[in-house]
């Protein structure tokens, strides 16, 4: 196991530990977010250290070397590649069509008057989300497509 | 495309487990290969041909569709 997953768990839980210290030492209005990362940060931190120290003992060093190994073999398995971009690819469109649905549904809300003026809000905000995303294919499809 | 690796590995009693192994890929693809519904990169061609001393076209019968 690498050092770096220690001192990372260590960073997580002392920056968490900080953040529960503000939580309970101060009143501001940066009260609940100091609480959320608390959790956000000293979970994972936690997680992190025991996995350190459970596969760093001796007798775990060995089920580890084929966890790595299976892990390696899966991440650079050419047919889970092809999945993995195939399934990203539906995603994309089914995302580009559910911005379109919504943006819909939300234009007749506005039309009609309801939800005002989150629905205005909601169009305008979809809207951005669904150039955004558009723009991000295009982009990234260019960049690809040089680099090959 | 059609390929000859279920009865080449069975020939050499081998199991898909140890073929993955060999190859670095995981059963599931051995599997798919085996099936015909996955057409491997060139490149795992290669390591196929190269684990059964044989060359590409012995193990992969390329049919032009009609």
């Amino acid at each position: 196991m690498k050092k770096s997953m220690l001192y990372t768990g260590m960073a997580y839980c002392i920056i968490g530990l900080s953040c529960l210290m503000a939580a309970v030492l101060t009143e501001t209005w940066f009260d609940g977010m100091f609480w959320g990362l608390f959790g956000a940060l000293t979970c994972p931190g936690l997680m992190m250290l025991w996995k350190y120290f459970h596969w760093t003992r001796p007798e775990n060093r060995e089920e580890y070397a084929r966890r790595l190994d299976e892990e390696r073999i899966e991440m650079h398995d050419e047919r889970k590649v092809m999945l993995r971009d195939k399934s990203g690819r539906i995603a994309y469109l089914i995302m580009l069509g559910v911005y379109c649905v919504l943006m819909l549904a939300f234009s007749i809300c506005s039309m009609g008057g309801w939800f005002m003026p989150f629905a205005r809000y909601a169009v305008f905000g979809l809207g951005i989300l669904l150039v955004f995303q558009w723009f991000c294919g295009i982009a990234a499809y260019g960049w690809i497509s040089k680099r090959l | 495309m059609k390929n000859r690796l279920e009865e080449l590995r069975k020939q050499r009693n081998i199991r898909q487990e140890e073929l993955a192994a060999a190859l670095q890929v995981s059963r599931q693809t051995i599997g798919s290969l085996e099936n015909g519904r996955y057409n491997p990169s060139i490149i795992l061609a290669f390591k196929i041909a190269r684990y059964f001393g044989m060359s590409i076209e012995e193990i992969f019968i390329y049919e032009e569709e009609a």
